[in-house]
């Protein structure tokens, strides 16, 4: 393999990495957003409970 | 339009994002295909016969510069879509996809300027196709940033949407500038470029590979702004909540991120 070659490769795995990472962190993102707003409609539901009792 | 709408609307934020089986499924294609792209890049692929072996960078650029138009291409569709039917979720695609065209975009930058330090001796020239390229990506960068400047929900949507629109138009400006300008940068054609069998066949599995992926970003980013809105909402209930409680002098929920 040429020196030009695994630099070569060396980008694509970099450009790979970064698309798996972008991949990952939004689903990530997800996951906590997610978590927030059930969060939030629990405590929500647990007020109006109270409020009607 | 009634086909595209309900499968938008199954987008609902209820649904699961990439987690669990299904998840696995897509992300072990995901490699299958990453591994053959590479495979075919690096082993499969002969050399070009003036470039040498720089020639196998092209196929990663060729690919991440067609999802960007296409990624564009959609922004443009769905922002249509909503100043017409004024549906949160045609916002939601057209933000997901141009955070995901400009991802690809900056990825055709650096990889076309990796292969112009090789070939050209340079990472930059002001060619045509280079400069009209980056005004691209500053294009759907002011998008972006636009909609974080706007705090009135309709109106950064509306704002949002047709700038989507106007900003599509520098996408076959940049497809045609290297036959309306002088330029340096190879001509658009598989076939006038002179291919081999062996180059268009390891071009379509990189293509199909990084449009896999491109689909994947677009639809989990499309999940996160779906989920973002739905707790911008939520926080409305719980504020408009809070106050009449707070007139009534009863105990208030926290609001999101409190």
């Amino acid at each position: 393999m040429t020196q030009e070659l695994v630099f070569l490769f060396i980008g694509y795995a970099v450009i790979w990495v970064l698309l798996f990472g972008y991949l990952v962190f939004i689903t990530g993102r997800i996951r906590g957003v997610r978590d927030a707003v059930r969060d939030v409609r629990h405590e929500l539901d647990a007020q109006r409970q109270e409020t009607a009792e | 339009m009634g086909l595209l709408g309900t499968a938008l609307r199954r987008r609902a934020v209820g649904q699961p994002p990439l987690f669990g089986w299904r998840g696995l499924i897509v992300y072990a294609a995901l490699l299958v295909l990453m591994s053959a792209a590479l495979y075919m890049i690096f082993i499969y692929a002969p050399a070009e016969r003036v470039q040498g072996d720089a020639h196998r960078l092209l196929y990663g650029h060729v690919a991440v510069a067609w999802l960007a138009f296409l990624a564009f291409g959609i922004v443009a569709f769905a922002s249509v879509m909503y100043l017409w039917r004024r549906n949160p979720r045609w916002d939601s695609l057209a933000v997901a996809s141009a955070e995901v065209g400009v991802l690809f975009t900056t990825l055709t930058l650096i990889s076309g300027s990796v292969w112009g330090r090789h070939v050209w001796g340079v990472w930059w020239t002001w060619d045509p196709r280079l400069t009209t390229t980056l005004v691209l990506w500053f294009i759907y960068v002011a998008y972006l940033a636009l909609r974080m400047y706007i705090d009135n929900v309709d109106t950064r949507r509306r704002v949002a949407a047709i700038f989507g629109i106007v900003g599509v138009v520098d996408v076959p400006i940049v497809w045609y500038s290297v036959e309306w300008w002088r330029s340096l940068h190879p001509v658009q054609s598989v076939t006038r470029a002179g291919l081999t069998a062996e180059m268009v066949l390891t071009l379509v599995v990189t293509v199909v590979a990084f449009t896999v992926f491109c689909f994947v970003l677009i639809r989990q980013r499309y999940l996160l702004e779906r989920a973002s809105d739905e707790g911008e909402g939520l926080r409305d209930i719980v504020r408009n909540r809070n106050d009449v409680l707070r007139q009534t002098g009863a105990p208030s929920a926290p609001e999101a991120g409190e």
